[in-house]
């Protein structure tokens, strides 16, 4: 019997620090769960104690949302993520948008338990809510993608080090949320995030940020300006210190729907905003808080590469299986991504079966993930921004083998970045704050488009939805944007087509009056349709719009009314 | 239950249990169940507005928190909530019929259907 040795992946480590405060942590919130059920304190001054530590209340129960440090975990964690969906929840937790789990039918007696065993993993639920800087995100491919310039964990974990408990960013105006991108090819969303990171390298080959502040979405969605092109990471802490000092400052807290910083700069004017920032920078004493290079080295050594081996880039039996296997080779050209490494692949395992709901995961799923990581990527695993899971290291030569092993589980969609690949947020099913369902609309244009086929025929094309204006479905930049509302009591859903996350983003625009929701997935095959007769060869979907504007899908849906 | 002769629309108790977090429904017996069948259905908002009031003295008390009036209407014989959101509320999501409420015997399309 062989006896698998799961290899310590390469990501964060607590120090006896972290450790002794998370552990002081859960020790305070099961002392303040156990005085809300005597009555010592009231629901009004519980709230914001479980809020921050992740503890909602939604529509059928309590929900805990749960940290995935920029969306990076261990083969080890995510078997905990499983035991905690089937000794505390229902068998299932849900990946979201920002790279963390959810789970929906938490009991507030046993909050605390959960929290001790996430804290046997080095994992908590901490700043996962509350107006704080919340959990920062990045590319799910960090670390192993061809295209990036480098790693930018070390980074993230720099930020959370540096935004845990920040004593004087822990009660800002509004929430906060960062992202952080090594690529040119943003896959991290940077530019719809309050603060967004661009990794640059100078001509000498240093590492240097690009700073964007006051993107989001929301009610008010916005599209990031850069308020510096070049920032030494040495000045990184001081810098993103001085632009919180100055939200904070002057960030307006009289109105929550006011009081995101992409307000206060919008309100202000980049220019006037990023001068108040440099001020700020250049006045505000640096030696406490910047980047010491020694410290960078030590965080940077916990993302060292794993143990690559030296492999062929071309391995004939994987070419071969392209040109005889079409499922092989749709998966391979949707799920795969190449890695910076010859002979290795980064493999995505899709958790949006046709009709089923985008990004649950059932308990026996994430065991079965983490089994597979271990056997085929260092035991590593990544959630992704778009509620899928990433294995980021397999080895090119055992793809065919990872393929039939996701089949077997259900994870082989060949869907990654096309239209079945839908983001949703939970919408009116869970969510007390959604207007309007999310996750049945999902299922029923996946159920249109199930033909991986005319997936494929139809090419990148995101499609994302938000059961209201929160936009935790990301509505505003799916290249078709979905905004379930409430009309009268009747759900009723808005189409933007136009808007894009990546490093080009965009703000979708609503194409024109809503659809019921007998109507609103008909309407989606007809915009896919339009675009097909009307797009030129090879041209994507997010393409032809911004050539041809929405004339031709205004004329294609509404032209009969 | 009352009969429903006056021109006037009807209520349930709800709110939700402090340790579960689950739905719960005020009954004629001032119990709270998580089935909305055996919730008190009450003519008239004032009428409603009076049991809300005896139903708020057990959110003082811990046992549940966040009482409110849901408006219902008579559907073959079931009282069932007049939005779509107090429906799911009531029922359980409509995307999972294996967590709806199948304990009082509804099935997901219930919820659906306004």
């Amino acid at each position: 019997m062989n006896v698998h040795v799961t290899p310590e992946p390469n990501m964060y480590r607590y120090d006896e620090f972290d450790r002794n405060f998370v552990d002081a942590r859960v020790a305070q919130f099961r002392d303040q769960v156990a005085r809300r059920l005597d009555g010592t304190i009231t629901e009004d001054e519980f709230k914001p104690m479980r809020l921050m530590n992740g503890l909602y209340h939604q529509l059928h129960a309590y929900m805990l949302r749960v940290a995935v440090p920029y969306g990076t975990m261990s083969s080890r964690q995510l078997n905990v993520l499983a035991d905690i969906a089937d000794k505390y929840d229902r068998g299932y937790g849900h990946w979201t948008t920002r790279q963390n789990i959810q789970y929906n039918w938490i009991k507030l007696e046993e909050t605390a338990d959960i929290l001790d065993r996430l804290a046997s993993v080095e994992m908590h639920a901490i700043q996962t809510s509350g107006n704080c800087i919340r959990n920062t995100t990045t590319d799910a491919y960090a670390g192993a993608a061809a295209d990036e310039l480098a790693d930018p964990r070390p980074v993230c974990e720099l930020i959370r080090q540096w935004s845990s408990l920040h004593p004087e960013f822990s009660y800002l105006p509004r929430k906060f949320k960062i992202a952080v991108t090594g690529s040119p090819n943003d896959r991290a969303a940077v530019r719809v995030h309050d603060i967004g990171l661009r990794m640059h390298l100078n001509e000498k080959g240093e590492r240097g940020w690009e700073v964007l502040v006051g993107g989001g979405q929301g009610r008010t969605p916005m599209v990031a300006v850069t308020v510096r092109d070049w920032l030494a990471e040495a000045d990184l802490l001081p810098y993103l210190t001085a632009v919180m000092r100055v939200y904070n400052l002057i960030g307006r807290r009289d109105n929550k729907y006011k009081a995101r910083i992409k307000i206060l700069v919008h309100e202000m004017g980049a220019e006037a905003f990023s001068a108040a920032v440099e001020k700020e920078f250049a006045e505000a004493p640096k030696e406490t808080i910047e980047v010491d290079a020694r410290e960078l080295a030590r965080i940077t050594s916990y993302f060292a590469p794993p143990a690559w081996e030296s492999l062929a880039a071309f391995v004939p039996e994987i070419e071969e299986k392209k040109l005889a296997d079409r499922g092989f080779r749709q998966w391979l050209a949707a799920n795969t991504a190449a890695h910076k490494v010859p002979g290795y692949t980064i493999v995505n395992a899709s958790f949006k079966p046709t009709g089923g709901i985008p990004g649950d995961a059932t308990s026996g799923q994430m065991r079965a993930v983490a089994k597979l990581a271990d056997e085929y990527s260092f035991g590593e695993v990544r959630v992704t921004h778009a509620q899928n899971l990433t294995m980021p290291h397999v080895r090119t030569k055992d793809l065919i083998e990872v393929w039939d092993k996701l089949k077997e589980l259900g994870l082989a969609e060949a869907n990654i970045g096309l239209i079945g690949d839908i983001i949703s947020c939970p919408g009116l099913d869970y969510c007390a704050l959604a207007t309007a369902r999310s996750i049945p609309v999902a299922q029923e244009i996946s159920t249109r488009f199930a033909d991986i086929k005319k997936q494929h025929d139809v090419g990148p094309l995101k499609l994302n939805i938000s059961g209201c204006i929160n936009a935790c479905g990301h509505h505003h930049v799916g290249h078709i944007g979905i905004l379930g509302v409430d009309k009268k009591g009747k759900e009723f859903y808005q189409i933007t087509l136009g808007g894009s996350s990546a490093e080009n983003a965009s703000i979708g625009k609503i194409l024109g009056p809503g659809f019921g929701a007998d109507d609103i997935a008909g309407a989606v095959e007809t915009v896919v349709d339009t675009y097909l007769a009307v797009r030129e060869q090879g041209e994507e979907f997010l393409h032809t719009y911004r050539r041809l504007g929405a004339a031709p899908f205004k004329e294609a849906l509404y032209a009969g009314n | 239950m009352n009969d429903v002769t006056e021109d006037c629309s009807e209520y349930v108790v709800t709110a939700n249990e402090v340790l579960s977090g689950d739905t719960v429904f005020r009954t004629p017996d001032e119990k709270w169940v998580r089935g909305i069948d055996d919730a008190a259905v009450l003519k008239c908002e004032d009428t409603g507005f009076v049991a809300l009031g005896e139903a708020q003295k057990d959110e003082h008390a811990n046992i549940v928190m966040g009482a409110y009036l849901v408006e219902v209407s008579r559907e073959s014989g079931a009282v069932r909530p007049v939005h779509i959101r107090e429906r799911i509320r009531a029922l359980g999501p409509t995307v999972r019929a294996d967590l709806a409420q199948v304990a009082q015997g509804f099935s997901t399309s219930e919820v659906v259907d306004q």
